[in-house]
């Protein structure tokens, strides 16, 4: 009996240690988090535009503040701040995306009163500003695209009512090349809400395509995606409804292929995998696609293509009417692998997001605290958490 | 100053514990080696939290509220809860047992958060107080050597080991008022309260090391005592990989996410435990010689 009772009590004990002791877990900080960048000033309003992961593994954030004023952060790897600086009220109306060239970063601005194109370098020790050039026949810039190799600017030409784009050389102080589409209709009002972050954001995207660009904006009296060759020459179009209708998220994937998101008013629409024609004359009513009725289709549709466990996937973010951010995950033939819902209860709206160097994701949200005060927030999604979603762990 | 506290406390109930054995001369002296005793014991229990890695969802220059503020010890009465289970000792000697009490647990600790904004635009400032209590239930498995110091019916004893705890259930409540004042009065009805469970959020199991001192009574077919336990968490409870997961909704709502901590408790309890072996041999006294 003595000796029963005492090896029982020992085997539960000893058992239980070794189950509570034996896992050893590598886990970082770094991989999962949330930050919230707040202010008790309750007059500012932020509305996050682009996020880059720097070489050190923090991040670069730009962002509007009280309208069209620009500021500018950078975190470390864990979403501390490392440095703020809100720019001079001369720049305003950042085009939403960070170009990162040869491990510097850039942002593509308008002169407040001049409404001509800047481009600026940011220091990224101190996060001052350096001008690289202006573009002043460049007016009211809308969106940019960069990569190593070449960069685009897309812009409205108030005089003539036409959605201009521009290629720049490698050093972004001149343009190689430009082109144009006919508005046919002045779309100042339009603009000046969106410029100012007053009113209706337009999705302004320029892609580059394996034979040109495919962008959004305004064309023929609607809002529009158009294809364009190498030269900058119009190809073909999908034409939106007017201006409440149109493709508002595109993600080239190869030759014709495209991952797409549309709007059609207030509803909102993807497809991971149609095929566009680059010299076709259509309508974005006709590319078919999945409603997403959940989805706002009046915010940010963030478009990526992500790598999972060494495998290509298409990953669309959307910001629902129940407050969530709902990020959809698709095999590269489009088909819906996995799905998650992130944030609940308050506000969570996206804006941009990047792939991290440990395979996770970084999303760049707007957070409205205490229901009225809109902040910067970054939810950093693992590794591993991408791979539950699609099931794969 | 909470040591002291605590120190003073302990010291008390060992001279009180000693003062009540000395002063009870008996006839009869227990008889413990080899006894089996099987009983029940509950009681409550007062947890202090110790942060290992604090951690904040708000990243501001001027939030100073945002740090948690935890119970101060001489609040300590708000992170009380309770805790019960069955009892089991064996003599090993007249003097030496070991202990093994198999129970149900629950922690409980609060901490306190504020936020603030002014808004001279629209004249919307903005005050937010929040109360933050966790109450966490586990499945206790504590194992003890027990050093009976006398032989009597009045016997105090000591008692140190080791435990490990499976979670069972957690659950958060947070209450809200609209002043930052260093309380949240939870029972007026101008408080906002939420509640979610944070099970996802903990880690399945967690182990320490336990000591304290108590005073039994041994009657014939019986003992009934009350014990005082330090219970000192050795493992951090939360899941660093779910802390941000948002299990419960309550991160940007409330701007929290869990510290990491590891327990710190104190128990108090009542013991009553029969002898059961053997059978026909119950009663525990023996005759004194002397």
């Amino acid at each position: 009996m003595k000796f029963r009772f005492i090896k029982l009590v020992s085997f539960i004990f000893i058992c239980s240690l070794f189950i509570t002791g034996c896992k050893k877990d590598d886990f970082k900080q770094e991989e999962v988090f949330v930050k919230i960048f707040d202010d008790t000033d309750g007059n500012k309003k932020f509305v996050p535009l682009s996020i880059q992961q720097t070489e050190d593994g923090g991040y670069m954030i730009l962002s509007a503040v009280n309208g069209w004023n620009i500021f500018l952060m950078k975190t470390d790897l864990n979403g501390e701040v490392v440095w703020k600086n809100e720019v001079d009220g001369e720049h305003v109306n950042a085009a939403p995306t960070l170009i990162k060239k040869q491990g510097n970063y850039y942002f593509v601005c308008m002169d407040r009163v001049g409404l001509f194109t800047k481009i600026f370098q940011i220091n990224q020790s101190s996060g001052s500003i350096t001008l690289v050039n202006s573009f002043n026949s460049m007016l009211f810039p809308t969106a940019v695209y960069s990569d190593e190799n070449t960069t685009y600017i897309q812009n409205y030409n108030r005089v003539s009512y036409k959605t201009e784009i521009h290629e720049l050389n490698s050093t972004l102080t001149g343009v190689v090349k430009s082109g144009m589409i006919d508005v046919f209709t002045s779309v100042e009002n339009e603009l000046v809400n969106h410029n100012s972050f007053n009113g209706r954001r337009f999705p302004f995207i320029i892609q580059k395509t394996s034979n040109g660009i495919v962008m959004t904006g305004f064309y023929n009296y609607s809002f529009s995606a158009v294809f364009l060759n190498s030269n900058l020459q119009f190809t073909g179009t999908y034409n939106g409804a007017g201006f409440n209708g149109g493709v508002n998220t595109i993600l080239p994937l190869s030759g014709n292929q495209f991952a797409i998101g549309k709007f059609s008013n207030d509803n909102q629409y993807f497809n991971a995998n149609c095929t566009l024609n680059p010299s076709t004359i259509d309508i974005a009513e006709n590319i078919s696609a999945a409603g997403y009725s959940e989805l706002y289709s009046n915010k940010p549709i963030v478009t990526k293509s992500i790598k999972i466990n060494g495998t290509n996937y298409i990953c669309m973010l959307g910001s629902s009417r129940n407050n969530y951010v709902l990020m959809s995950i698709y095999n590269v033939d489009g088909t819906l692998v996995g799905q998650k819902k992130i944030g609940q209860n308050t506000p969570y709206t996206i804006y941009d997001a990047v792939q991290t160097s440990d395979e996770g994701m970084q999303l760049l949200i707007q957070v409205k605290l205490a229901g009225m005060y809109h902040r910067i927030g970054l939810v950093k999604i693992s590794d591993e958490q991408l791979k539950e979603i699609i099931g794969e762990e | 100053m909470n040591k002291q506290y605590l120190l003073k406390g302990i010291l008390t109930s060992l001279i009180l514990v000693f003062a009540i054995a000395n002063t009870n001369a008996q006839d009869y002296y227990v008889y413990r080696k080899n006894k089996v005793f099987i009983g029940i014991y509950g009681g409550v229990n007062f947890t202090m939290p110790e942060v290992i890695k604090s951690y904040s969802v708000i990243n501001s220059d001027n939030q100073p509220g945002n740090e948690k503020a935890y119970t101060e010890f001489s609040k300590l009465k708000e992170n009380m809860s309770n805790q019960f289970g069955f009892y089991f000792t064996y003599g090993l000697s007249n003097q030496f047992s070991l202990v093994f009490k198999p129970g149900y647990h629950t922690y409980r600790f609060n901490y306190l958060t504020s936020y603030s904004w002014t808004d001279t635009v629209d004249f919307m400032n903005t005050a937010k107080e929040f109360k933050h209590r966790q109450n966490l239930s586990y499945f206790t498995l504590p194992v003890l050597i027990r050093w009976d110091l006398a032989k009597k019916r009045f016997t105090p004893f000591i008692q140190v080991g080791g435990y490990c705890d499976i979670l069972h259930q957690a659950n958060k409540s947070i209450f809200t008022d609209a002043t930052i004042d260093g309380t949240v009065d939870h029972k007026n009805n101008l408080s906002e309260t939420a509640n979610q469970s944070i099970s996802k959020h903990l880690k399945t199991f967690s182990a320490g090391v336990v000591g304290g001192i108590g005073l039994s009574y041994y009657a014939k077919s019986f003992t009934i005592g009350v014990e005082c336990n330090y219970r000192y968490g050795l493992m951090n409870i939360f899941n660093d990989r779910q802390r941000f997961a948002d299990h419960t909704g309550f991160t940007a709502e409330y701007l929290d996410v869990m510290d990491q901590i590891k327990l710190r408790n104190i128990d108090v309890q009542l013991v009553l435990t029969f002898p059961v072996h053997p059978l026909p041999d119950l009663n525990i006294l023996r005759r004194s010689k002397y």
